[in-house]
């Protein structure tokens, strides 16, 4: 099992158009850099890993554990943090930790206020919105719902002591529209960091919880339906 | 030299190592094809999440096969283009990070160049500058065009599909005559027995354009008609079980169209640069119709035939290995910079 005492965390989140990486040893942030990706500038996370580890003095050898955070979010950043990180782990399989960007984004909104539960809810595209109920638990956070998908017009139902978002941009007026009377509405937009990323990898590995299945958190299947079975030949003979 | 090789471009995730640009210690291909048969296509969102999925396997797979461990690995090649953006960003990122981690060079890759490259990739294979110049046929499910080759790098095109290329006219054949997915070999098998004479489907003149020269005119394709004549062929000729015409004559003569449309530009090609050596690659090369009809070709002219391997035709990560491996590619700091190119040309 892994140890968090004095383990250097190389973390990273591209969930959102805001890519960063963070060098964490256990708890502390060593170091972070951040930045704003675009279709245009998709590579911009390979030309900061070099300059954060220069700024640190560290190397690559001497990570000890990679931390992806796995969205939900834009499924091109996602899937090039994971392909990273899995590439930087592989030739000699140092371990990699896959926790969800969204309780990363709770335990850290959960640590600086008093509130006992926190709805994440992001833009999920496809006129959908996702969300993920997460609830204070000693030394950060835990899941309390299953991811659900939701009509923009069906987020009333959706209890809790606060509401957040990394997408306040593109939905904030619809939380506005819909936020119950008893529930806080964090009114700015909320980044998943990679240093929040580190930090829940970093409190869920001393739990002895299992990493996420290493893969993004895609919320809609893979577009296409299945075609009904073949039918038959146009022509025999 | 050893090249660790990543192609992930479309559909097949693929790993390499390959020694010196044409020993090839190692090739993995996880083929996703069962994966988009029942949708006819490639899908590409089921495409890169399975790249991504499947990756680490494969390139491990490939390290073990060859025999070699992390440290003899002295560079990465990865295609970044042309392909399924999606896709080539898993590839291209699993790729920078390894040469990151190994400290090692990395160096991108044109798949097409790849390619037209692959016929080399054998230990007792000619050297490419020696074979130069040559007409290359690249015909493909994405991309199907005519290339001359002076050498390593020196490309042009001379020819080029207008629309379809020509293993998406097989697949859409194949769909409309009930055959499956992928239509290339499901064609190739139903002709079997079948007369290709039997219907003269057009062979896809194209137009003299605004856009294109007149010379390019002659050596470029066009197949969307082709299977608009099936489609309503099918509708004139309704067939019964056990009534002519058969499915393998149909299957042969709807072959037969896209066969003919690439020997003739071929030679045409070859006629008009004067060389001496042709190629064939591509996964449509493998057509056993269109192989038959190159080897005619080929002794008509009195030029020789270059074919790849079987297993280098459809896309693998061998030729993208064994091209890094002769000092081709992008490389150094401008690799690293590299993005997905989706639309990436060749000899342009």
């Amino acid at each position: 099992m892994l140890k968090t005492h004095d383990m250097l965390i190389l973390a990273m989140d591209q969930s959102t158009d805001c890519g960063s990486l963070a060098l964490l040893q256990d708890e502390h942030v060593l170091g972070e850099m951040s930045w704003t990706d675009s279709r245009c500038h998709r590579q911009q996370l390979f030309d900061r890993l070099p300059a954060l580890l220069e700024r640190t003095s560290l190397a690559l050898s001497q990570v000890d554990c990679f931390a992806v955070g796995l969205g939900p979010g834009s499924y091109t950043g996602l899937r090039m943090a994971v392909a990273t990180v899995m590439g930087l782990a592989l030739p000699d399989r140092r371990s990699v930790y896959g926790v969800s960007s969204a309780e990363a984004m709770a335990a850290a909104f959960l640590a600086e206020s008093v509130a006992v539960s926190a709805m994440v809810i992001g833009d999920a595209r496809r006129h959908q919105l996702w969300a993920r109920l997460f609830t204070r638990q000693e030394g950060g956070c835990a899941a309390a719902s299953p991811w659900m998908l939701r009509e923009p017009e069906a987020l009333a139902e959706l209890q809790a002591s606060a509401w957040i978002t990394p997408d306040w941009d593109r939905i904030g007026f619809l939380l506005k529209a819909q936020v119950p009377s008893a529930c806080r509405l964090i009114e700015e937009r909320r980044i998943p960091t990679a240093a929040l990323v580190g930090l829940a990898a970093c409190r869920r590995i001393r739990a002895a919880i299992p990493s996420e299945p290493l893969t993004p958190i895609y919320l809609h299947p893979a577009v296409a339906v299945p075609r009904p079975p073949a039918s038959a030949p146009a022509a025999a003979g | 030299m050893n090249v660790l090789g990543i192609e992930t471009s479309c559909d097949e995730t693929a790993a390499a190592v390959v020694a010196d640009g044409r020993t090839v210690l190692a090739s993995v291909v996880f083929s996703q094809i069962p994966l988009h048969q029942p949708y006819g296509g490639v899908v590409p969102e089921i495409a890169s999440r399975n790249h991504l999925t499947h990756l680490p396997r494969v390139i491990e797979s490939a390290l073990d096969q060859a025999g070699l461990t992390w440290a003899q690995i002295d560079a990465v090649a990865v295609t970044y283009g042309p392909g399924l953006a999606s896709s080539l960003l898993v590839g291209l990122s699993t790729a920078k990070a390894l040469a990151m981690r190994l400290q090692v060079p990395l160096v991108g890759i044109n798949h097409l160049e790849a390619h037209v490259y692959s016929p080399m990739l054998s230990p007792d294979g000619p050297e490419f500058q020696a074979v130069c110049p040559l007409v290359a046929l690249m015909v493909s499910g994405g991309h199907t065009c005519l290339v001359r080759a002076d050498g390593p790098g020196r490309y042009r095109r001379l020819g080029w599909t207008l629309d379809d290329a020509a293993g998406e006219a097989f697949d859409k054949g194949a769909n409309l005559l009930g055959l499956g997915y992928p239509g290339g070999p499901a064609i190739d098998r139903a002709s079997e027995g079948g007369d290709p004479c039997y219907i003269r489907f057009p062979r896809g003149q194209t137009h003299k354009s605004a856009h294109v020269s007149p010379q390019a005119s002659d050596l470029c394709f066009s197949f969307s008609g082709l299977k608009t004549a099936l489609l309503y062929y099918l509708k004139a000729h309704p067939c019964l079980p056990g009534s002519p015409p058969s499915l393998a004559s149909i299957a042969a003569s709807y072959q037969e169209a896209i066969v003919d449309a690439l020997v003739e530009r071929l030679r045409l090609a070859v006629n008009h640069e004067q060389v001496k050596r042709m190629a064939a690659v591509g996964g449509v090369s493998l057509n056993r119709r269109l192989r038959e009809k190159l080897k005619q070709l080929a002794a008509s002219l009195k030029v020789e035939l270059l074919l790849s391997q079987p297993e280098y035709c459809v896309d693998n990560a061998a030729m993208v290995a064994g091209l890094a491996g002769i000092g081709q590619g992008i490389s150094g700091a401008a690799a690293l910079e590299l993005d997905a190119m989706p639309n990436l040309e060749i000899g342009r």
